[in-house]
């Protein structure tokens, strides 16, 4: 049977975490990399952060859609 | 004891079908990093296959999906619905084969689709097949993956660029190359999680078709474990071929571009294997290379090879459906058992033949990153005497006092064919 509304979500849904975390990411990997060329401690302590941010949310992407539906229900 | 001789050789195939699955998908993943030279061609291939591995171990929602919504084999009986399954896979093994040897990024899953639809028509006509699944399942998904992950990769690499435009060549090339093995690494996680499990669906199956298993059962932990290591193999043995053409073939990638490609295509792959929304892995690859290559000012898409890439994704399900049907209409000439045999047969044959054809122009991970546009060594010895004979005219008209002695040129660089 063919279901337009579902695809629609799931379409959309595709298209936003998709571009929240697949250009997001790399954004911020980035932001980290510009900010890590700087010999200034500050600088160094941003683009690492970034760096850890991108592990993290990369981590936790995979948590949620892999394990999602088994640990939160989603 | 037939049914059983059937159920193994069904088994045996689709393990065979995974294998190339991994063959041929070696290059979504990895084709950026070994292009950019971020990662080792046989590092690549071993990382990704480890990955793939992990992957197919982690996840099972697809493999239950696998056919339902697209064939209805209902009442058919259990040997004729092994029959079908093994002419659908023999179908998509064909022309996974036919595609990688012209080196095309195709999709795995689309072939074992088309394979399975057109072995259904042969056995039950065109009601066999639900055309609403098809159109929801696998064709608008077939048209919307390539444009959603060309969006997302022309949107990363874009802000990349801006971010990073002042940064030296020197934090380019490293700084970035540890987010490329990074995204590479997840994409091909997200990889194994798709697409080890639909050859795991197909070998459920088949195993329901026997009456080994109930519909209703576990996958089995043999089952994960068979394919998981299938797929790895095939992986493993990378399709140099089809990462050459991804990789260097479509645009030249740099390293911010294949980690902007790689991490669009592993979100957009993840999502969509959470959401049941079955997008073709190597649909999303491709899309997010030329996605992220339109977003360089200072590198061209080959919309050449971007073309012939997509002429391959709008054949692949009629292909491999007409293996299917064909084979199965065989099949039928020779009775069940000694049908399965001699597709079987067949399939071996015509995969030798294609593999022998390879030989003839061989590209392996010694070559795998050489440049595209390379000029043929017969070709670079012709334009090389060609220039000797350029000097020598004009060496001789000078020497005979036709032409006034002109002042030194430039050498040329070797780019423009020197």
């Amino acid at each position: 049977m063919f279901d337009l509304s579902a695809l629609l979500v799931s379409i959309v849904s595709v298209l936003v975490v998709g571009v929240l975390l697949g250009a997001g990411i790399p954004t911020i990997y980035a932001l980290g990399a510009r900010q890590l060329e700087q010999s200034a401690p500050r600088n160094r302590v941003l683009g690492w952060t970034a760096m850890a941010v991108c592990v993290l949310l990369a981590a936790m992407g995979i948590v949620l859609i892999v394990f999602g539906k088994a640990l939160f229900g989603i | 004891m037939q049914e059983l001789a059937i159920l193994v050789i069904v088994v045996l195939v689709a393990l065979a079908f995974d294998f190339t699955n991994g063959f041929h998908d070696t290059a979504n993943a990895m084709a950026p990093s070994v292009a950019t030279g971020a990662l080792k061609p046989k590092v690549a291939v071993a990382l990704s296959a480890s990955l793939n591995l992990v992957g197919a171990m982690l996840s099972i929602e697809v493999a239950r999906t696998v056919g339902s919504g697209i064939v209805d084999l209902t009442g058919v009986d259990g040997e004729s619905l092994m029959l079908i399954v093994l002419c659908g896979l023999t179908g998509a093994i064909i022309w996974n084969v036919l595609t990688w040897l012209f080196g095309l990024p195709s999709s795995s899953s689309h072939s074992l689709f088309g394979g399975l639809i057109g072995a259904t028509i042969a056995a039950l006509g065109v009601t066999g097949v639900l055309w609403g699944g098809v159109a929801q399942k696998i064709l608008i998904p077939a048209l919307l993956a390539p444009v959603i992950a060309g969006l997302v990769a022309f949107t990363g690499t874009w802000l990349v660029h801006k971010v990073t435009r002042r940064i030296s060549t020197r934090t380019e090339q490293r700084g970035f190359r540890w987010g490329q093995i990074g995204a590479a690494s997840l994409m091909s996680l997200a990889h194994g999680t798709n697409d080890a499990q639909k050859t795991m669906g197909v070998i459920f199956l088949a195993l329901v078709a026997h009456g080994s298993l109930d519909p209703d059962a576990d996958m089995p932990l043999w089952i994960r474990i068979v394919c998981a290591m299938a797929i790895a193999a095939g992986t493993y043995m990378g399709g140099w071929r089809v990462i050459r053409t991804l990789g260097k073939g479509i645009v030249d990638i740099s390293p911010r571009q294949g980690m902007s490609a790689d991490f669009s295509s592993a979100s957009i792959i993840l999502t969509s294997s959470h959401l049941g929304l079955p997008l073709s892995t190597t649909h999303v690859a491709s899309g997010s290379v030329i996605g992220s290559g339109m977003a360089r000012t200072d590198a061209t898409v080959r919309w050449s090879v971007a073309r012939k890439m997509l002429l391959a994704w709008i054949v692949t399900l009629p292909a491999a459906g007409a293996v299917g049907a064909v084979c199965f209409l065989v099949a039928g000439l020779f009775g069940h058992l000694v049908g399965s045999i001699v597709i079987t047969a067949v399939l071996i044959v015509a995969c030798a033949a294609m593999w022998l054809r390879s030989r003839q122009s061989h590209v392996d991970h010694a070559n795998v990153g050489a440049e595209w546009d390379a000029m043929p060594k017969e070709e670079r010895k012709e334009a090389k005497r060609e220039r000797k004979k350029a000097i020598d005219r004009e060496l001789s008209t000078v020497a005979s006092g036709i032409a006034p002695v002109a002042k030194p040129r430039k050498r040329r660089g070797r780019k423009d064919g020197a």
